[in-house]
């Protein structure tokens, strides 16, 4: 009896989070940033096993204002080749703006090897073909700079991605009340109120640049770029914000996290290091 | 055994022009074209009523009009003429994929007074049935060349010649297989295709109909027939024993098809109409059905494909509706190659509806097929398997559509979307930024020779030189507060705003290639870009450029907004 008990119970807890940790039965991947990592769901039951996003699930990355499109578009590059590390196959970069650059997201892990670049003429075409994609188990990720969206359609994207157990990505660009960025011929990034609807994404993340302040210790020593990151939703996980620093080799890095034990990096030494061509990034950390 | 039909349009040129004309030509009306010939102006071509009033082609006109002053009298347009005939060789095809042009005899060859006329050929082999026979399938080609008011004869036999020869002097329009012989014995020599002056010195030695010329040839013994032959050549010329021969099927005459029919093709002919989509869905399908059964049967997939209908209600020289698909590799999964046809079918404006469709394979390649069946569980092994870095773009081929899996999503993204929306950004050895990305069809297998594959470092981007992520189409002027000559600017303004730049690193100068341009065509990129990557406050990165240097006197360079960084 006691044992029916113990299974039954075991069966709800599984439900339950499958419920609330939607897109975890594919396996998680943990963005390598433990203070960010600790705040996104479990692969498994209880909370022993790795924290990460969800593979098989929809994730939207918003930009904080029209100037951070770059930032944005970096940040959601890089969770793409992040997700798609582990497997083969293209990732899919749905879009109907003409400014996407390739050398930019070769930089971020997503190469000319990989990229499938897919331009829409409209956004039924776009959503279309990204529901195709997610479907196809053979595809690494899915990117896609969808304008408007309701609620209906990102969970179809969603459901596609569970069936087809491939990570899609929303990347939002219009966030601003129009402005900069506005003018791209073509760039579909008309109003600026649909990325505040809610979406059956997982997570919701919203990325911007943060200044960065000559007293900031562990800022200084970087010329990767530096996010202000903030996880607005997480099914399953709990939000948060965090400044990250890209380092070299892709790897993320959280404001204020280098005191923590992080292998073979010691916490650098407070210096203003000039921002120059000519420094290499291994030999950027000057101690002051 | 071939089956041949041969169809004579004897009044193509003044038919055609008849029914073009406001107000419509009355029936019975005396129709020439004229042409001038040497400063004289003749009759080109005339119309059955012409004719009945004793107007031939090669007259002078103003006999033509002594002869009948009621005949109206219009341009010849040989270059139309052709052009119709080719339509109409296209509308053909609904009836047998393999249809030719018979152009216009020279002068002189067929019926006396009828004047050439140019025909169509068509090798219907096996296509009979399809409209319940040959007999049925002949009145069903007459009767619509009839209500499109083309007078038009048309004859089937086993060859070529049999078959123009019954067109044309004959009575019997269907020659039963093997009955050539005795179907042409009865016919005058033109109807082997002899210019006038062979059948003219035929006829002084006494030949006057097909049939004597078959004895001579065939000889009274059997075993005389070669002998008989090449004694009938070296009397009365090659060409006479050539033209029998032809005619009796005993030497092949090719047929070229106005198009190259493929091998992979099928077909289907409905009583009712088809206009619904299911209806015509489900005819689509049929028909990829039996030409994914023939690719199969053949080792082969299909590359491109072609739908095909023709709308019950077309005249003859409208072409059918087309559609067409590419795969990215040989594919004969009729599930696919629906899938790649399907968002295309709304295309298609069935009116009243189609009553002909055929789905030829216009490309076809050789099918891999044991790659596809070992994929099929693969994923599992693949998904341990962590990329290979960097090595891959330098494998030979496309990596992408090496995956039949990804190759059919490419195939169906591309079908729905258009030509040239599903790319690949692959570099290019180029400093300049907007040349830097060479954008080819996802599909496109890379057209690096196998043997010689490129180095790897050529063919990524340098990971040294920084580059923006989002890059403006057009770099757009800014206002900049800089000083000169070298430094990055201070301040900046695009768009109406203001940025102050915090932080800079630059130049990178890119110098104008100057394997560009020439006397013909000029550089588009001639002066030198001192390229700047600024941040701003709040640490969003720009990417600037100075076009041009500082002169003294001359004005001062202007400054572009091109990219952002991530």
């Amino acid at each position: 009896m006691a044992l029916d008990r113990q299974r039954l119970l075991a069966m709800l807890r599984e439900q339950v989070r499958a419920v609330e940790a939607p897109g975890t039965g594919r396996g998680v991947v943990p963005l390598g940033v433990p203070a960010v990592d600790a705040h996104l769901p479990a692969a498994g039951p209880g909370e022993s096993g790795a924290h990460g996003l969800p593979r098989a699930a929809l994730h939207e990355v918003m930009a904080a204002g029209d100037l951070d499109a770059g930032a944005a578009t970096a940040f959601t590059a890089l969770l793409a080749a992040r997700l798609a590390e582990q497997v083969r196959g293209p990732i899919l970069w749905m879009t109907r703006a003409p400014d996407l650059y390739a050398p930019g997201l070769d930089a971020q892990g997503v190469g000319p090897g990989r990229l499938v670049v897919v331009h829409a003429a409209n956004e039924v075409d776009l959503l279309w073909a990204m529901e195709e994609a997610l479907r196809c188990p053979r595809v690494g990720a899915v990117v896609g700079e969808a304008g408007g969206l309701d609620l209906t359609a990102s969970r179809r994207l969603h459901l596609a991605a569970e069936a087809g157990g491939v990570p899609g990505l929303l990347l939002r660009l219009n966030a601003g009340k129009g402005g900069a960025m506005k003018g791209l011929k073509g760039a579909g990034r008309g109003s600026g109120r649909c990325s505040t609807q809610a979406t059956a994404a997982v997570t919701r993340w919203k990325v911007g640049t943060a200044p960065i302040h000559a007293d900031d210790s562990a800022a200084s020593a970087f010329t990767g770029p530096a996010w202000r990151v903030e996880l607005l939703r997480c099914r399953g996980g709990r939000p948060g914000a965090w400044t990250l620093y890209e380092r070299e080799g892709l790897r993320l890095e959280a404001a204020g996290q280098a005191a923590m034990p992080a292998p073979e990096t010691p916490a650098p030494a407070s210096a203003v290091v000039p921002f120059t061509a000519t420094q290499l990034p291994s030999t950027a950390r000057a101690v002051g | 055994m071939r089956r041949i039909l041969s169809l004579w349009l004897p009044t193509f040129a003044t038919d055609r022009i008849a029914r073009g004309l406001t107000p419509p030509l009355a029936a019975g009306t005396p129709l020439v074209t004229r042409l001038s010939d040497r400063g004289r102006l003749t009759v080109a071509a005339v119309n059955a009523a012409a004719r009945a009033k004793r107007l031939v082609p090669g007259m002078g006109l103003a006999d033509a009009r002594a002869l009948e002053p009621q005949v109206q009298v219009v341009d010849a347009d040989p270059e139309g003429d052709v052009a119709a005939l080719e339509r109409l060789a296209d509308w053909a095809r609904r009836y047998t994929p393999w249809t030719a042009v018979d152009p216009s005899d020279p002068p002189g060859f067929g019926p006396k007074g009828l004047g050439g006329g140019p025909g169509l050929l068509m090798d219907i082999t096996g296509c009979a049935h399809l409209l319940g026979g040959e007999h049925e399938l002949l009145l069903d080609l007459e009767r619509r060349l009839a209500k499109a008011g083309v007078e038009g004869r048309a004859a089937i036999a086993d060859s070529i010649g049999a078959a123009w020869a019954q067109a044309r002097f004959g009575a019997q329009l269907v020659v039963p297989p093997g009955g050539a012989v005795e179907a042409l014995a009865d016919l005058p020599l033109p109807a082997l295709r002899l210019g006038p002056d062979l059948v003219a010195s035929l006829r002084r030695v006494g030949l006057r109909r097909v049939g004597e010329l078959m004895r001579m040839a065939q000889g009274t013994g059997g075993g005389q027939v070669s002998k008989n032959r090449a004694a009938l050549a070296a009397r009365y010329g090659a060409q006479v024993a050539l033209r029998l021969d032809q005619a009796l099927g005993w030497v092949e005459e090719p047929l070229s098809p106005r198009r190259a029919p493929t091998r992979h093709t099928a077909r289907l002919t409905v009583v009712d109409p088809l206009s619904t989509p299911e209806g015509l869905a489900q005819a689509v399908r049929h028909l990829l059905g039996r030409v994914a059964a023939s690719l199969t049967a053949a080792g082969e997939g299909a590359r491109s494909l072609e739908l095909e209908a023709w709308r019950i209600d077309a005249g003859h020289d409208a072409p059918p509706q087309v559609l067409s698909v590419g795969a990215s590799r040989p594919n004969r999964d009729p599930a696919h190659l629906w899938r790649l046809l399907e968002p295309r079918m709304d295309q298609l404006e069935p009116g009243p509806g189609f009553e002909v469709m055929a789905v030829s394979v216009t490309h076809a390649a050789p099918f891999d097929g044991g790659q596809a069946v070992l994929d099929g569980n693969g994923l599992a092994d693949l998904a341990g398997a962590p990329l290979a870095k960097g090595g891959e773009v330098a494998a030979a081929g496309n990596p992408l559509v090496a995956d039949p899996p990804i190759a059919e999503l490419v195939d169906r993204l591309g079908a729905r979307l258009g030509p040239g929306r599903v790319l690949r950004l692959l570099p290019r050895q180029s400093w300049i930024p907007e040349q830097a990305v060479r954008a080819v069809p996802a599909e496109a297998q890379d057209n690096s020779p196998p043997a010689a594959p490129p180095a790897p470092a050529q063919l990524a981007w340098p990971a040294d030189r920084p580059r923006p992520i989002r890059l403006l189409p057009r770099p757009e002027a800014v206002e900049v507060v800089a000083p000169i000559p070298d430094d990055p600017p201070l301040l900046f303004r695009w768009r109406d705003q203001t940025y102050r730049v915090g932080r800079a690193e630059g130049p990178e100068r890119l110098l104008p290639e100057w394997w560009e341009g020439g006397e013909r065509r000029p550089n588009p990129n001639p002066e030198p870009r001192d390229y700047y990557r600024v941040e701003d406050g709040e640490g969003r990165r720009f990417w600037l450029y100075r076009l041009g240097l500082y002169h003294a006197g001359g004005p001062p360079p202007r400054w572009f907004l091109h990219g952002f960084f991530g």
